[in-house]
């Protein structure tokens, strides 16, 4: 096993309206086990969609997914649910925090959707939101948050299960330079302390520098 | 995820979102405590007119009154003519005897007339002495013909008493300034009858007007009644001219002189303070009738029994050693007459409004010129005793003109009136079960006895079924309106929550989760809503208690009480009752809505895809 994400073949196709658009056409790319990848590529070029069948959200039109040695396109819906929870942490551009909850218990919630109990899980939130500094925002909800605490927090969900692979779309592209940095930082150092491996899109291609594989999209195309 | 947590998370929401989940909870609660509140008052109404409407309907379906007047029709003015010319019947204690031995008749009683004179009470309307007329006895067992309070009448306590609001009339003198009316007679007794007698009442000076009243403030009222002494002295002469009457008013000095002239003539025969003292008893109003067939007044039998004992025994205590002889009973001295069967108030009493004293009778009849100038005088409690001849039945003659026996003297036993048979013209009769009514309509009609069977009680099964529905109609509503309103509210919540369904389902939620989590907050939400709404709605009902009685109260007036003499009165306390059974199942459906109806937006927020968490970004 050399390869954490591996394609082959990759075609998604949407039907808008009596046209098809060819979102990703004949992707067969890999990304080696510990190591991280930036995707880039110009708006509508694909990202998103890639992102989304790596990540197990959607089913491609063809072609195979293996991610951590497992073909995630042939699992049915509650496995595919599985596969996200335990080996995908997500980390998205508007965070997603549920503002209804504290930080803790949003960072809790993959793990009590894994069937954890809430002592638990609660204890793994706060030992999380430490390792990304939020430590003094636990019992606080997003509502009163800035957005870099927010996108920490959102990262702490995202390393609840102890995922295989942290894929975020965007993560910086609402944040300031020093939040985007600071955000950057924690996805190096949750790498090399855990092994995980860090799969981003941005446009900035000036952040493609920090890795060690960019995969650039064109038109659904590998360029 | 765990349940626990499920709905932990749907109570966070449910904190940071109160607007928002009161779309859900207040539709909830308003139709919570509507569906109590209509409940509740529908069957409190269906027990109410349960308790008076069918009550009553199957209470008056056990009674009939059998009236000789029935027969012919109608009551008041065309009854005196009927009367004069031998048109009715009196039923007696044999009528009563054969009626009771039908088969299904529990109880029959006669409503004989009290046969005292004068009886009167100051206490019902403020300066009007009022003349209790028409006043009869009936069984207690019968009186739930008339009404539904206790009848029963206990030595010591008020007397129970059902007032006929026909009799609420005033009498007056009205002479127009004038010393003489006459009035013309012959050349009127061409034209039609009924508007001559109209006429010539008008032309009298004797006026009569109906007093008003308020049955409530009746009822209940205690009031003090007497019974006997003597008649008022006429203030008035009459005299027959050729063509009519004229009728003269007497001056002071006159009446006073009349007065004298009694009280002497009297005092030689009798204690004259003792028989004209009234025999005085309180009352308690348990009824007041407001029939257009029934003139009468009613109290109970057993009582009649006594105030006639006594009524006899204080003119058998007045009498002085004085000796009478018996042929100035009957002529000089007035009473009631007994031939060993049948007790008759002697002589005629009047005709119509016209105040005829048995003097001017005798005259005619007798046509002695110079008993003219004797003064005759109506004892109270006075019992002449006379022989009961071959044929001396006819009850209409004896009306007429007294008793056709010889006078054989004073009859000395005060319980005279409860040997004598009794005769009226209404025989009250309880059958065992309204189911028999039919059949004992039939054995009625078989035995000579015509009875017209009027009692029509479909209009309240109709009635009934319309509360039936009522209820029926508010459970389907409130059924069809919570699963809309589920459906609706949750719906738009599951459109609103598509990113964060999104974002569950990204982070690991199965299918499964996301229908629980929204079932789940459908149910919580419900569940607020119900609990507010039945405590809103159990006090509502309190509230509206009153209101509903008042309403319900008008109901029956404006329906029953216009079909039922008696009408079974509903405990105030009956619409504060909550339908509990209503409550249960409302609560049964709500929970089984709650969580059928929920299934659809749930299952439709679980097929969100978890591409909506990053869609669009
Ligand atoms: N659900 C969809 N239905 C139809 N077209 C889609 C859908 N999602 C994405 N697309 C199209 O697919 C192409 C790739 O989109 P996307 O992956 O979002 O691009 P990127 O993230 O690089 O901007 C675009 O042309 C977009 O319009
Ligand atoms: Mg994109």
């Amino acid at each position: 096993m050399v390869n954490i994400i591996e394609t082959k073949n990759l075609i998604k196709k949407y039907q808008d309206g009596d046209s098809t658009v060819m979102a990703l056409d004949n992707i067969s790319m890999s990304l080696p086990v510990n190591e991280s990848m930036v995707i880039i590529g110009t708006s509508g070029s694909g990202k998103t969609t890639l992102l989304q069948l790596l990540g197990g959200l959607d089913y491609p039109s063809s072609g195979e997914v293996v991610i951590n040695n497992q073909i995630i396109n042939k699992l049915n819906d509650n496995d595919l649910s599985n596969f996200r929870n335990k080996t995908i942490g997500f980390v998205f551009q508007f965070f997603h925090l549920q503002d209804y909850l504290t930080a803790k218990e949003n960072v809790a919630l993959p793990l009590l959707l894994n069937g954890q109990n809430q002592e638990s899980a609660f204890q793994r939130a706060e030992e999380l939101l430490k390792q990304v500094h939020m430590e003094h925002r636990i019992n606080h909800t997003p509502t009163k948050m800035s957005g870099g605490e927010m996108q920490r927090v959102a990262i702490a969900r995202a390393l609840a299960n102890d995922p295989k692979i942290i894929m975020a779309d965007e993560p910086t592209g609402n944040l300031d330079r020093a939040n985007a940095e600071n955000v950057l930082d924690i996805f190096d150092e949750i790498s090399k302390r855990n092994g995980v491996s860090v799969l981003m899109i941005t446009h900035d291609e000036a952040m493609a520098d920090r890795y060690e594989h960019v995969l650039h999209l064109d038109k659904g195309k590998l360029k | 995820m765990k349940f626990s947590y499920i709905n932990k998370i749907n109570y966070k929401k449910l904190k940071k979102y109160k607007g928002k989940s009161m779309f859900l909870i207040i539709p909830i609660t308003f139709l919570m405590s509507l569906g109590i509140v209509i409940s509740s008052q529908a069957t409190n109404i269906m027990e109410a007119s349960e308790q008076t409407i069918f009550g009553t309907a199957a209470e008056s379906g056990r009674l009939i009154e059998l009236s000789s007047r029935q027969v012919t029709g109608g009551g008041g003015g065309d009854q005196r003519v009927r009367m004069m010319f031998g048109g009715d019947t009196e039923y007696n204690d044999g009528d009563l005897e054969t009626i009771e031995s039908i088969d299904n008749i529990e109880a029959a009683s006669l409503t004989a007339a009290v046969p005292i004179n004068q009886i009167a009470t100051d206490d019902l309307f403020n300066d009007v002495s009022l003349q209790i007329s028409n006043l009869r006895s009936i069984g207690q067992e019968l009186s739930a013909q008339y009404t539904d309070q206790n009848f029963s009448y206990q030595a010591g306590e008020p007397i129970p008493i059902i007032l006929n609001a026909n009799t609420f009339v005033r009498n007056y003198e009205d002479w127009g300034g004038q010393d003489e009316i006459s009035i013309e007679m012959g050349s009127r007794q061409r034209g039609d009858p009924s508007i001559d007698r109209q006429d010539m009442e008008n032309q009298t000076p004797f006026k009569f007007k109906a007093l008003s009243y308020d049955k409530d403030n009746l009822i209940g009222k205690e009031i003090t009644i007497s019974f006997g002494g003597l008649d008022l002295i006429q203030t008035y002469e009459q005299e027959f001219t050729g063509s009519g009457i004229l009728f003269r008013k007497l001056t002071d000095e006159q009446i006073q002189e009349e007065e004298n002239q009694r009280q002497e003539d009297i005092s030689t025969n009798w204690d004259y303070d003792k028989i004209s003292q009234p025999i005085t008893r309180t009352f308690r109003v348990v009824g007041v009738l407001e029939s257009e067939s029934n003139y009468a007044s009613y109290v109970p039998a057993d009582f009649v029994n006594d105030l006639m004992e006594e009524y006899v025994k204080n003119q058998l205590d007045a009498r002085t050693e004085t000796e009478i002889a018996a042929v100035d009973l009957n002529s000089v001295w007035y009473g009631l007459t007994y031939d060993g069967l049948e007790l008759q108030t002697s002589g005629f009493g009047g005709l119509g409004s016209f105040r005829v004293g048995p003097g001017m009778i005798r005259g005619m009849v007798n046509n002695e010129q110079e008993q003219e100038d004797q003064k005759s005088y109506n004892i109270p409690g006075l019992v002449i005793n006379t022989e009961r001849e071959e044929g001396d039945t006819d009850a209409f003659q004896q009306r007429m003109f007294g008793s056709t026996g010889e006078v054989i003297g004073i009859y000395d036993d005060p319980a005279v009136y409860e040997q004598a048979v009794h005769s009226s013209d209404t025989i009250v009769i309880k059958i065992n079960d309204a189911v028999n009514r039919l059949q004992v309509v039939e054995d009625l009609n078989d035995a000579g006895y015509a009875y017209q069977d009027l009692n029509d009680q479909e209009v309240f099964a109709e009635l009934q079924n319309t509360l039936k529905n009522v209820t029926t109609i508010v459970t389907i509503s409130f059924i069809i309106l919570s699963a809309i309103i589920i459906i609706l509210t949750m719906g738009k919540f599951v459109s609103e929550s598509t990113k964060e369904i999104g974002v569950f389902r990204a982070i690991g939620a199965k299918k499964g989760d996301i229908k629980q989590l929204f079932m789940s907050q459908a149910i919580m939400y419900t569940l607020i809503g119900y609990i507010i709404g039945a405590l809103i709605g159990i006090v509502l009902v309190f509230i509206l208690a009153k209101p509903v009685q008042l309403w319900f109260d008008a109901f029956i007036e404006n329906t029953v009480e216009e079909t039922f003499a008696v009408v079974q009165q509903t405990s105030a306390g009956i619409f504060t009752h909550i339908d509990w059974q209503m409550f249960g199942i409302y609560t049964a459906l709500l929970l089984a809505i709650a969580v059928v109806v929920s299934i659809i937006p749930a299952t439709r927020a679980s097929r969100v895809s978890p591409v909506q968490a990053i869609k669009n970004e």
